[in-house]
């Protein structure tokens, strides 16, 4: 086991970014506070069985996501928004009448996806965070969250979906036009 | 989706959840965190050897236990009482030792026992007399007499030729009143045994000894023997 002023090193580069992740499938502050603290604690346990330390960070969220996945299914009732609902939310808050590169220009900082990330539910949400957060691949995903590959893949492009509807005003072949020249960024 | 829709996109929400996490960071105090964990981690590793403790003590109790029942199987017929004890810590870090016990009592006579199966009947020590008069032969007659709440008289008789001793030990419940009425023809002395008074009544031929003791009632009934003799029998009940 490692020693606890090495662990340390490890939970203050992590810790927070694994609550965060925690935070965003759970929702709560407080749960999300414990299940990333048992995961740590899980993972100071079983530190000896990670053969790979630079690893640690995708291996502690893959234990904090799986916690917060069972806690999740115990406890379904706790987030009661569906996934449709995030649509409706923000097309009230839709940006019809503006300019479409401005629109793009203001997505990218708005809070609007960050919004619409944060109404996801599992396991939509812990796809979300494992692959673009953590850079989990589509194999690492099934694995930690123990779904088919296909249900990750088809998790995925369900998300993206509902996210890429938050652009509602935007005529998507002129976006993607301006994108492939290069005006997206 | 064309390929450079997707890929902004992508770029797009990966920069939303790190917005996210970075957010999620101003929740939480990693110092703090860190403290919390430590204890955590401390009370575990207390939990831990705690429970191994136990489990060594239950292994422990467990054979001896069972070398007990196997090697003097006829000694005890009868189970006086189920005792449950364990430990545990309490919320500020103390040991607590926590004690059920579930006495048995079937009420009723139990008559022609021997010592041991009276004592497996009754919740409290048994005396046995160490010293005996010559006459009196050492082959008493044990019966029992139990009540629903535990409360228990055990009657020793010890036989011999034209002589004869009774002990008698009953432990007592709650408020105890009693009078004794001394016939005209006997007379009352009594002396002190440790911290117990012990009243001798006697007449010519008889004797009887009484007193108390940690909430047992001793009687000593005698026939045929000298008073010297009935005190080396007090003296030598253990």
């Amino acid at each position: 086991m490692l020693l606890v002023s090495h662990f340390k090193i490890l939970y203050s580069t992590y810790f927070a970014k694994v609550y965060g992740t925690c935070l965003a499938i759970l929702k709560n502050h407080e749960l999300a506070e414990e299940i990333a603290q048992e995961a740590f604690i899980s993972a100071y346990e079983n530190s000896d069985t990670l053969k790979d330390a630079s690893k640690f960070g995708a291996w502690v969220t893959s234990i904090a996501t799986k916690k917060a996945l069972n806690f999740y299914k115990r406890n379904k009732k706790m987030v009661p928004v569906a996934n449709d609902e995030i649509l409706d939310f923000l097309a009230k808050e839709g940006t019809v009448n503006e300019d479409p590169y401005l629109i793009i220009e203001k997505i990218g900082r708005s809070d609007e996806l960050v919004k619409a990330i944060k109404r996801l539910q599992p396991p939509l949400n812990q796809v979300v965070f494992l692959k673009y957060y953590w850079c989990f691949t589509d194999k690492e995903i099934s694995e930690v969250l123990d779904l088919p590959i296909g249900t990750v893949k088809s998790s995925l492009n369900r998300a993206r979906k509902i996210l890429m509807r938050i652009l509602p005003a935007i005529n998507k072949d002129y976006l993607s036009y301006l994108i492939d020249q290069g005006g997206g960024k | 989706m064309t390929k450079g829709y997707k890929n902004y996109l992508d770029e797009l929400i990966t920069n939303a959840v790190q917005e996210i996490v970075e957010e999620s960071k101003q929740n939480i105090d990693v110092e703090k965190c860190w403290q919390d964990f430590e204890q955590r981690l401390i009370k575990r590793q207390k939990g831990r050897k705690f429970w191994s403790t136990i489990r060594i003590l239950a292994a422990a109790a467990v054979m001896v236990f069972a070398v007990i029942a196997f090697s003097a199987p006829q000694q005890v017929n009868a189970v006086k009482t189920e005792v449950f004890e364990w430990l545990y810590k309490s919320n500020d870090g103390r040991t607590i030792i926590s004690e059920k016990a579930n006495f048995e009592v079937k009420p009723g006579e139990y008559k022609k026992l021997t010592f041991e199966e009276a004592q497996a009947k009754v919740v409290f020590q048994l005396k046995y007399p160490n010293y005996l008069p010559e006459g009196i032969k050492d082959e008493p007659t044990v019966n029992v007499r139990l009540d629903l709440s535990s409360l228990a008289a055990v009657t020793m008789s010890f036989p011999g030729d034209n002589k004869a001793i009774i002990v008698k030990q009953e432990n007592l419940g709650g408020k105890e009143e009693r009078n004794t009425f001394i016939p005209s023809n006997a007379n009352v002395e009594s002396f002190n045994l440790s911290s117990a008074k012990v009243t001798i009544i006697k007449n010519e031929t008889n004797f009887k000894a009484t007193w108390l003791e940690n909430s047992i009632r001793y009687t000593i009934l005698t026939q045929g023997i000298t008073n010297q003799e009935l005190i080396k029998v007090i003296k030598g009940l253990n």
